[in-house]
């Protein structure tokens, strides 16, 4: 009954112990049922991680770096910093979400160096579990005054630009006079016409969450809020993808979504526009270093971070996801945001502290799937 | 009657594989020469270490990852998710609210959506196994079609059907009603029960075209009408009805996709749902995922034990050397048009609505109504040149290949080991695991890997097991071995025992026999099972994205990787593209199994393929 799959597939499991570069495997299943003979699968890396070892010498110092982001522009800065520095690096290129439960699963042996997604509450948690490195501020870059009010005190994690949370993108052509306040959302005239991400499972609509509670005077009074809008026909959809699709068929007539995606659908749809409802939430994007790792890796982690502040890895960024995360605010001296982004300067803005709002994302997601969705 | 459900009492002590008695006389008998005497005894080392050999494999790729997800329900600190070694407390807040209301509407639309497929997959299989009925390839592929659909394409269709300004509406047919009836529990069991029908159709299919009209023909012969063949061969076919239900009850109350599209929208609280939000949210709710867990696997435990009363009380076999392929009725002119209504209304509501989805995701400009003159393929110019696609399609092709073969194999033992008189002790632990790995939504046991081959002890031996393709494997492995493993229980259960005491009578090994005289009567099914679980690697979204190594870009995570870069219409494009390769597969193989297998094995099951 036993076919000489099940033992070489054994033996390929034995034989891949000595894994930790994990860059390249040979999976062999030979003489199984039917005929089928022999399944050889050789599985590589990124050309450009596997190949960045130009001395021994070099590479006994430099141990692969594990980068965890969900940013449009990450692959290009991860290339640009291999390039710049030849540390040998690993990208996992996920939803913030899908990332977030891997570092959960994980926390009994952490795999990533850096993390790298948007909103600072997550970033607030992990620090409070100890998690995160803290008291390290890249020098390779100066912060503006925006930039300075989104590090936070025990400097654990590193602010990199920022984006709006909830803005409001609309078809021009069938709304003529976009809301300007969270309260005319309530009102009959946009009746079953608003849609917006769960935040239990959209990363980045927690913020909007916490903001619209936080300028709403408290956790009660914002989940009033909510209940009235759930009454006057909210639509909730899992991701970003399904709402602005609900947008684009017109099931919805305003979809609260991250401005960078709204603006980037713009450039496909100029009938699309963007509105910011006072006060929007400030979605910072962050990174955060792995206190847990090794010294070595910690020390590449830090260059990693000192790459994205510097001019290389600003140009980077705002060229990485052009109709996407590269529309976001800089918080660099220096760096000019494109075009089409607007100055943050003419739009009213919120940042509730993370530190409050960051413990409480479980409850309340849990709170607005069980209140607002269902 | 009794004739043909034959007993088979004497069937055990032949099947036994480790059955070392049998072998020491065969190798006395062998003696011949020393090659032959070599062959033998390897062939018995390989017989006694097969079966450790085979728990070993399952422990590794099965129960170690699920235990290890779910004892986090009373012992959280144990992976470094809470503080408590031990606590209920997850247990008690989860049984009660909408967790629980989860639960049991989880419950409600999984026996609503597992009878409908399985009456319609029932359809299907008489139509396309015993009638003479026109354009059957067409049909058998359009089967795939259905498998293949992801969610998000379903809902979108129906929603282009129904919404206001959609195609109903534009023929004024628009009906608040009926948008409100669909996107809720009615549309929901609907879209799980259409999902299901591939499932209960390859469950069934098989056995009513293996049920030899020979059967039939005896009834006749002794006066009876159609109502007694009906009432006869009906309950033979029972134990393949029954791995339709269950396999479609449990796939429906573990669905994640439909859950995630549907449910938010309908304020319709189901248990996967649930779990999704649970795992979503940040710091993940590991324990209540964990105890939904549990609840997932008492329901279909429950579904299974259910199951188990029914058909193993009496033996089924019908497959035996006798067999003879069924006679396919002659239909008529109205009989055909009736049966083809039957179809063409079934394809319709099942294919040609996520089509209309497909089109206006992918082909129609945006912020436009569906009308002809509004499709484009603008989506799909360049989607080849999106980078590293090509080597994502060639590592999923290769992963899905060798995980479809790992999966047959494993899930023939597996069903040939449950489906045996004497089950025991092993046997049931067997169909334990088994219960838990269907219950278990894929991304909980993705989970459930990264807790077992995670942990710090395993890396301070030196087994650095997580991280690697073969992790990923083995993921892949354990998604898909429950699914094939019963959709092969049917066919397997019709086996009839004497074949193989024919075979070793003759003086065949166990191994031997079994494939020179059960592997040709299984071939579809087998073939089926293949198809299956390579279709579902191809496209399999949860483990790759937690499992697949830095480096390694499985297909179904670069799509997303577009989709969340904002680029909506090509991330839809290069879905589509992917699904129209998977389906491009399984007709390839289809047709080289009907030209290349030998007559014997495709004449008995034959006309299924």
């Amino acid at each position: 009954m036993l076919s000489l799959g099940h033992i070489s597939w054994i033996v390929s499991i034995a034989m891949n112990q000595n894994s930790k570069l994990r860059r390249s495997f040979k999976l062999k299943a030979m003489g199984l049922v039917g005929g089928i003979s022999a399944v050889t699968l050789s599985a590589c890396g990124s050309s450009a991680s596997s190949s960045a070892t130009p001395s021994s010498a070099a590479a006994a110092k430099k141990v692969p770096l594990v980068v965890y982001a969900a940013e449009g522009y990450d692959a290009a800065i991860v290339k640009g910093f291999q390039q710049a520095t030849g540390i040998p690096t690993e990208l996992e290129d996920h939803s913030t979400g899908t990332l977030l439960a891997k570092i959960s699963a994980e926390a009994n042996n952490p795999q990533w160096g850096v993390f790298w997604s948007d909103g600072s509450e997550s970033y607030a948690a992990l620090d409070q579990q100890k998690m995160l490195l803290r008291g390290f501020e890249p020098n390779t870059g100066t912060l503006t005054p925006l930039g300075k009010s989104l590090v936070p005190a025990d400097k654990s994690y590193i602010p990199t630009g920022t984006t709006i949370a909830g803005a409001i993108v609309y078809n021009s052509n069938v709304v003529k006079s976009p809301p300007t306040t969270w309260n005319q959302l309530l009102s009959p005239t946009w009746k079953g016409a608003v849609g917006m991400n769960n935040p239990a499972i959209s990363g980045p609509t927690y913020p909007v969450v916490a903001s619209i509670m936080d300028q709403k005077g408290g956790v009660s009074q914002g989940e009033a809020y909510f209940k009235a809008l759930a009454a006057n026909g909210l639509h909730v959809y899992s991701t970003n993808k399904v709402t602005l699709g609900a947008l684009l068929q017109g099931t919805i007539k305003l979809a609260l979504v991250q401005n960078s995606a709204g603006i980037g659908f713009e450039y496909t749809n100029p009938s699309l526009k963007v509105a910011y409802l006072d006060k929007s939430a400030l979605l910072p994007g962050i990174i955060g270093i792995d206190a847990k790792q090794p010294a070595a890796e910690i020390a590449e982690a830090k260059k990693f971070a000192d790459f994205v502040y510097s001019k290389a890895g600003q140009a980077l960024m705002l060229s990485g996801d052009p109709h996407g995360d590269s529309l976001f605010f800089p918080i660099i001296v220096g760096t000019k945001a494109h075009k089409v982004v607007p100055s943050l300067a003419s739009i009213p803005t919120d940042y509730p502290n993370p530190v409050v709002w960051g413990p409480r994302e479980a409850s309340l997601n849990q709170w607005f799937t069980s209140n607002i969705v269902q | 009657m009794k004739a043909i459900v034959t007993p088979t009492e004497s069937q055990e002590t032949t099947t036994k594989p480790v059955d070392g008695s049998s072998g020491k006389k065969l190798s006395i008998r062998s003696k011949h020469g020393l090659f032959e005497y070599l062959r033998v005894t390897l062939l018995n080392a390989l017989e006694h270490v097969g079966w450790p050999v085979f728990w070993v494999v399952l422990a590794l790729v099965l129960i170690i990852p699920s235990a290890a997800f779910l004892v986090l329900a009373v012992s959280p600190h144990l992976f470094g998710q809470g503080s408590a070694w031990f606590s209920l407390s997850s247990f008690s807040s989860a049984l009660s609210g909408v967790t629980l209301q989860g639960m049991r509407n989880s419950v409600v639309v999984g026996v609503v959506a597992a009878i409908f497929a399985t009456f319609v997959g029932s359809f299907l299989g008489f139509g396309l196994q015993r009638t003479n009925m026109k354009g059957k390839a067409v049909f058998s592929v359009a089967i795939w079609g259905i498998l293949l659909l992801p969610s998000y394409i379903i809902a979108v269709g129906w929603q282009v059907l129904l919404d206001r300004g959609g195609v109903l509406s534009s023929i004024n047919l628009f009906s608040p009603k009926l948008l409100n009836l669909f996107f809720g529990p009615v549309g929901y069991a609907l879209i799980l029960g259409i999902k299901g029908v591939p499932f209960a159709y390859f469950a069934v299919a098989g056995p009513i075209s293996s049920l030899g009209s020979s059967y039939e023909e005896a009834i006749r012969t002794h006066g009876g009408g159609r109502i007694e063949v009906l009432r006869t061969l009906g309950p033979v076919l029972l134990p393949a009805v029954f791995s339709a239900l269950v396999v479609v009850f449990a796939e429906s109350v573990a669905d994640f996709g439909t859950a995630a599209v549907i449910a938010p929208n309908a304020h319709f609280p189901v248990a996967t749902y649930n779990l999704y939000v649970a795992l979503s949210s940040y710091p993940a709710n590991f324990s209540e995922a964990a105890v939904i867990g549990w609840m997932l696997v008492t329901v279909v435990g429950v579904a299974l034990a259910v199951q188990h009363h029914f058909t193993k009380r009496r033996r089924f076999a019908t497959l035996g050397g006798k067999a003879t392929a069924a006679r396919i009725k002659q239909v008529g002119f109205w009989g055909q048009s009736a049966i083809l209504f039957g179809f063409f209304a079934f394809f319709a509501i099942a294919l040609g609505v996520p089509t209309l989805g497909a089109l206006s995701s992918s082909m129609l400009k945006p912020l436009s109504s569906m009308s002809l003159g509004n499709l484009s393929f603008f989506a799909y110019r360049g989607i080849f040149s999106v980078t590293g696609f090509g080597s994502s399609l060639v590592f999923s092709f290769k992963m899905a290949v060798l995980n479809a073969t790992l999966a047959v194999v494993l899930a023939a033992i597996v069903a040939r080991r449950l489906t045996s008189s004497k089950v025991g002790l092993i046997g049931k632990l067997l169909d334990v695991t088994v219960i838990i790995a269907i219950a278990l939504p894929g991304l909980v046991l993705a989970a459930g890997y990264i807790f077992a081959y995670n942990l710090p002890i395993l890396q301070s031996i030196g087994l650095h097991l997580y991280g690697t393709v073969t992790v990923l494997a083995m993921a892949y492995l354990a998604g898909a071995l429950p699914s094939s493993s019963r959709v092969l229980l049917g066919p397997m259960a019709q086996i009839q025992g004497s074949l193989l005491e024919a075979a070793r009578v003759n003086g065949s090994r166990a191994f031997v026999s079994w494939r020179k005289a059960v592997l040709p009567l299984l071939a579809p099914s087998l073939l089926w099972a293949w198809l299956l679980t390579f279709a579902g690697t191809f496209l399999e979204l949860p483990a790759s994205e937690l499992l697949a190594p830095p480096g390694v870009t499985p297909v179904s995570v670069a799509i997303v990787q577009i989709l969340n870069k904002s680029n909506l219409y090509q991330g839809t494009a290069l879905s589509i593209v992917a699904l129209l390769i998977d389906l491009g597969m399984i007709v390839l193989v289809m047709m080289v199994f009907k030209v290349l297998a030998p007559k014997g094995w495709r004449r008995v099951g034959g006309r299924v393929i």
